[in-house]
């Protein structure tokens, strides 16, 4: 597709859009610095540096650990991290048997408190139908081998469940404090397509 | 899918730059959607539920599986064709779903998108003072071509509103040496029926 036609594209898109925010101005429905607010959160407040602070305290609060594990929602909002959509949050962890993926085969659900909007790839068809039927494979793309003895688990996101994987601690990590470790921990991670490297 | 498909998760993943949407509009439209569900217009699975019609998955909707298939195109790609898609898909999701609830009607939609519509600039391939050809061609009604100026060359004089010209022909020109050589005739002849004297 010539980049012309493309641009022409977004072009009609954004005239879309344009049309539709005016409207719903006109109507009272929508405010425009509520607009702005969201796309500001979007931009700078949501994204992986708030599930990496949530992952580096769980490794070194096993009270924390705990809550998070049994009620994921209960224990994020606690970290000031609420449910963006109404969602529920449950946390799924990485251990040396077991490898847990997250995917939404239906559309693109998300777990937008911890993680911010979903990478490209994570809304992409191939993932969504690959993680699914493959996730091995899938994993292999982003360079993780998961060895034959450990159980891979895929789960798949909806509109009321979203799901994060705590990663493994890596090994080297001992004398680091939480700041240091959130510092490690990658998005992918917490997605389950990688694990998070030793320091 | 298989192997093409995973290959083409390869790239995304090796191409993936950070880019969440396709511009400030797909924002705003993710902003509206989130705005607009704050507020209780509707509940995020209906939200969803719309949004994964659009895309229609293969593998959740058993009804026609050829166009599902297609549908499911358009998340495939490079990155940018996958955002700029995904942003579509998201906004005519939302178009829709306002529809439904009663917030907003088709009509009002496109009377505001008609406004925004940018003016087509005229077409304005002749300058002032260009040499022009009038064609030989028969007008379209309600225009009128005398057949005398036909083939003659004249200057643009002036531009008109709607395309069209006051073109400015010596007597001469149109009615041969014999002509007084300072008296002219002017017409008013569109865009249609002139082209450059030097083609």
């Amino acid at each position: 597709m010539s980049s012309d036609a493309s641009d022409g594209a977004d072009a009609k898109t954004a005239l879309r859009v344009r049309a539709l925010e005016s409207l719903l101005l006109e109507k009272g429905l929508i405010e425009t610095d509520a607009i702005e607010e969201l796309v500001d959160m979007f931009e700078n407040r949501l994204g992986p540096w708030n599930g990496a602070k949530v992952v580096a305290r769980a490794w070194t609060d096993p009270a924390f650990k705990q809550r998070l594990l049994q009620d994921g929602t209960a224990a994020l909002a606690e970290m000031g991290f609420d449910t963006i959509q109404g969602e529920e949050m449950v946390i799924v962890e990485n251990s040396p048997g077991v490898h847990n993926v997250i995917v939404c085969t239906l559309c693109s659900c998300f777990p937008w408190a911890v993680l911010g909007l979903p990478p490209v790839w994570y809304k992409s068809a191939p993932y969504r139908a690959e993680a699914a039927r493959d996730p091995r494979g899938v994993l292999r793309e982003f360079g993780t081998e998961i060895d034959g003895d450990t159980e891979v688990r895929v789960w798949d996101s909806n509109a009321e469940l979203r799901y994060m994987v705590l990663p493994e601690r890596p090994a080297g990590s001992d004398n680091m404090d939480a700041a240091a470790l959130a510092e490690l921990v990658t998005r992918d991670s917490m997605i389950g397509v990688s694990k998070v490297a030793p320091p | 899918m298989g192997k093409s498909a995973t290959g083409e998760l390869a790239r995304l993943i090796r191409e993936d730059d950070g880019a969440l949407y396709a511009d400030d509009a797909a924002a705003r439209a993710i902003a509206i959607v989130m705005n607009l569900f704050h507020q209780e217009h509707y509940a995020w699975p209906q939200w969803v539920d719309k949004f994964s019609a659009e895309i229609d998955a293969p593998g959740h909707f058993r009804h026609s599986p050829d166009s599902a298939e297609q549908a499911e195109a358009v998340l495939s790609g490079d990155a940018k064709r996958i955002n700029r898609n995904y942003a579509e898909l998201w906004l005519a999701a939302c178009e829709k779903l306002l529809h439904e609830e009663g917030l907003t009607t088709p009509a009002e939609l496109s009377a505001k998108l008609a406004a925004l519509q940018p003016e087509q600039p005229p077409v304005r391939a002749f300058a002032l003072g260009a040499r022009v050809i009038v064609r030989d061609i028969e007008p379209s009604e309600p225009d009128h071509l005398p057949l005398f100026i036909r083939g003659k060359a004249g200057t643009v004089e002036r531009q008109l509103g709607g395309t069209k010209y006051n073109v400015r022909f010596t007597a001469q020109a149109i009615w041969g040496a014999e002509a007084p050589g300072r008296d002219s005739l002017y017409f008013t002849i569109a865009h249609e029926y002139l082209s450059p004297e030097n083609s």
